[in-house]
């Protein structure tokens, strides 16, 4: 496999362009571990209903080239349409300080590559990092064996950040596929908060393979939001792991909204380690043509009077393939748990397919666990109701769809974030509405 | 400015429901139809809106001269149809005011027109609301959801003042209406007529023709219309009921 090949036979020269080699031992561990358990097939029951063989097919350059051509206007078409952000711009791996915007003081933010390459950080390697991603996985193991671009950020104790941050993860300039395995790392302290935006965009006609993993620490009494916004193109594959660790009283939100890129995998994993936890998953998904997608979450509820929600609405047109397994784990000693998992699905047609799979394991006696998976097409009284006002088919559609995703928005408390989204389901809808 | 011919239709692939509906409506005017349930009433408005579970076997529906039975549902709105439901359907996170922008702008689209400017809209807004005593509030509220029977009701009409139609047809309008809510809704459908419009009321209940008074009241019972009358009929059937018709 192709795939493969090019792992194998790049890894000593990935080495030799790190300045300090103090993960080696780790990295090289974590390759053979990948070989071990190899890319995932539908013999994996965690990837029975997702084929990564268009992925592993096909041959990968691990060395992007630097250089790019890519203009301000058409960074400033990626944004939200707000100029009190912040953001960060990772060009084929390298951090863009020139074209970011850091007002934010107080925060230890690094990109990866620095902190990698600064032996002063090695507390915080030592800490934090990988500390809680799967041991276990093929595409952590490949991430930890490979990574080198993403970012680092520590905000401390009870600093709020007022500006959401978005990072953008961009590939241009590429003539050959390329394979980016991007670390992120996000600790918010006692009583911090912190609203992350991450995207990747793939300009060439050529492939990007992105392997991303992040972990998040969030402490207590902080509140962690990590919104998603997955609009890449048809040539580009992306596989995230998202690993949330929280302490007592603390808040964590990932959103995931997923529109544009060829296949799709998300993995969600958020850990408990106290009581009086909330843990928010929310997401909307609307693919068409011949996209796959596939969210995996988990949530393990370990500790008693933790909260935890799970909210994914999607929408499949053409011969789109959607995936959702979510589980739910609740230990024993972990009483008045609260755990609402929903994953609602239309297909607009024939030939768009939803695998579904609610998995509830729970060991406690003493909690409130809920679970609903829906299939189904648009309600056809609903449609003949706006239509039989003037409303066309397409657009009444497209209304009754945003109504069905609307309620997957509502932890977005970023105005401009809510307004791009919609701005994004009525693009992929075809339709010229302002919701 | 409609005219139903000969009118059979049935649900697809089933039974027939209308068997050879003639009707004739003018400008100006308010026509009734009552009847036993299972006559084919809601059948008759919904196939003169276009609802596409129904399949038109014969006859042609004339609305201003032209024939409609191939038309969208969408499509006769724009020409001038608009049908007051039964039972209203509710759309969570479609707000009343986001959905009737929607629908008049849709229907001055078709008509080569711009939007509406927004103070215009805003204007007619609040003038229609008020005449049918809805507060601002109600406005934002998701259409239709959790609202009672009355509030649908108020609501539907509301719809019909702000898209101002040729043909008004009200499905039913007074089932679930208390006296208050019913003087609204009836005031409201008489302030919105005059010789350019029609309105075609659906009705169980003698009731709301006494606030809405009829130029024509037919009776439609198996598919067909089997009596024609003026506002005394109405107040007959009240008394004697279907029976003396039927036999």
């Amino acid at each position: 496999m192709a795939l493969l090949e090019n792992i194998q036979n790049n890894h000593a020269a990935f080495l030799e362009t790190l300045k300090h080699r103090f993960l080696d031992d780790q990295r090289k561990s974590a390759l053979h571990k990948f070989f071990e358990l190899g890319i995932p097939t539908k013999k994996d029951e965690e990837y029975k209903y997702t084929n990564l063989k268009e992925i592993s097919e096909k041959n990968y350059n691990f060395f992007p080239k630097e250089t790019h051509n890519i203009t301000k206007e058409q960074i400033d078409a990626l944004h939200l349409g707000e100029e009190n952000f912040d953001w960060i711009v990772f060009i084929n791996g390298q951090l863009h300080k020139e074209l970011s915007k850091i007002s934010i003081e107080n925060v230890e933010f690094l990109s990866f590559n620095f902190a990698l390459n600064d032996a002063k950080h090695k507390e915080v390697f030592e800490k934090y990092f990988n500390t809680i991603a799967s041991k276990e996985l093929a595409f952590t193991n490949l991430n930890l064996a490979y990574c080198k671009q993403g970012f680092f950020l520590k905000v401390p104790k009870n600093v709020v950040i007022e500006k959401p941050i978005h990072v953008f993860y961009l590939s241009q300039n590429q003539d050959e596929n390329t394979v980016y395995n991007t670390r992120n790392l996000l600790i918010a302290e006692e009583g911090s908060k912190v609203e992350i935006i991450e995207s990747h965009h793939n300009f060439d006609d050529t492939f990007v393979f992105t392997n991303s993993v992040t972990e998040i620490f969030t402490y207590q009494n902080a509140k962690a939001d990590w919104h998603k916004v997955q609009n890449d193109s048809d040539t580009s594959y992306l596989m995230d792991h998202t690993f949330a660790k929280q302490e007592r009283d603390s808040l964590t939100t990932v959103n995931t909204f997923t529109f544009g890129g060829k296949l799709v995998r998300n993995n969600l994993d958020f850990i408990h380690n106290g009581e009086n936890i909330n843990s928010f998953m929310n997401g909307i998904t609307i693919i068409g043509g011949e996209q796959t997608v596939d969210h995996h979450t988990a949530v393990h509820h370990k500790t008693p009077n933790c909260e935890s929600y799970q909210n994914y609405k999607g929408i499949y047109k053409d011969k789109s393939h959607g995936v959702f397994n979510g589980k739910v784990f609740v230990d024993k000693i972990a009483q008045k748990t609260n755990a609402y998992q929903q994953n609602n699905n239309i297909l607009l047609n024939e030939g768009a397919m939803i695998d579904t799979k609610p998995q509830l394991e729970i060991f406690a006696d003493d909690v409130k666990c809920s679970h609903g998976c829906t299939v189904g097409q648009l309600n056809e009284d609903a449609l003949f109701y706006l239509r039989a006002r003037g409303i066309s088919k397409k657009e009444a559609q497209a209304l009754l769809l945003y109504a069905f995703a609307n309620d997957a928005m509502q932890n977005i408390d970023i105005e401009p974030l809510k307004a791009k989204i919609s701005k994004l389901l009525a693009e992929k809808l075809e339709v010229d509405i302002e919701f | 400015m409609l005219n139903i011919n000969n009118l059979h239709a049935k649900i697809e692939d089933g039974v027939e429901i209308l068997k050879g509906i003639n009707l004739q409506i003018n400008p100006g005017e308010v026509h009734a139809i009552m009847g036993p349930n299972g006559a084919g009433k809601s059948t008759l408005s919904s196939v003169i809106s276009g609802k596409e579970d129904y399949e038109v076997t014969a006859g042609e529906i004339i609305f201003e001269g032209e024939n409609i039975i191939e038309d969208a549902p969408e499509d006769r709105a724009h020409k001038g149809i608009f049908m007051s439901f039964q039972y209203p359907v509710e759309i969570p996170g479609v707000s009343v005011t986001n959905f009737i922008k929607a629908a008049l702008n849709e229907t001055r689209k078709a008509k080569g027109l711009e939007d509406m400017p927004a103070k215009e809209m805003l204007a007619l807004i609040r003038e229609n609301s008020e005449k049918l005593g809805i507060k601002r509030d109600f406005l934002s509220r998701s259409l239709n959801e959790g609202f009672s029977g009355g509030e649908k009701k108020r609501n539907e009409i509301f719809q019909m003042m702000m898209l101002n139609p040729k043909l008004a047809i009200l499905d039913e309008t007074d089932s679930g209406l208390d006296i208050d809510a019913l003087r609204i809704v009836a005031d409201g459908v008489n302030s919105f007529r005059n010789e350019g419009n029609a309105v075609l009321v659906i009705t169980h209940y003698q009731r709301l023709l006494d606030y809405i008074q009829p130029d024509f009241v037919h009776v439609l019972a198996d598919g067909k219309i089997i009596k024609t009358g003026d506002k005394n009929l109405a107040l007959e059937l009240e008394e004697k009921g279907y029976d003396w018709l039927l036999n």
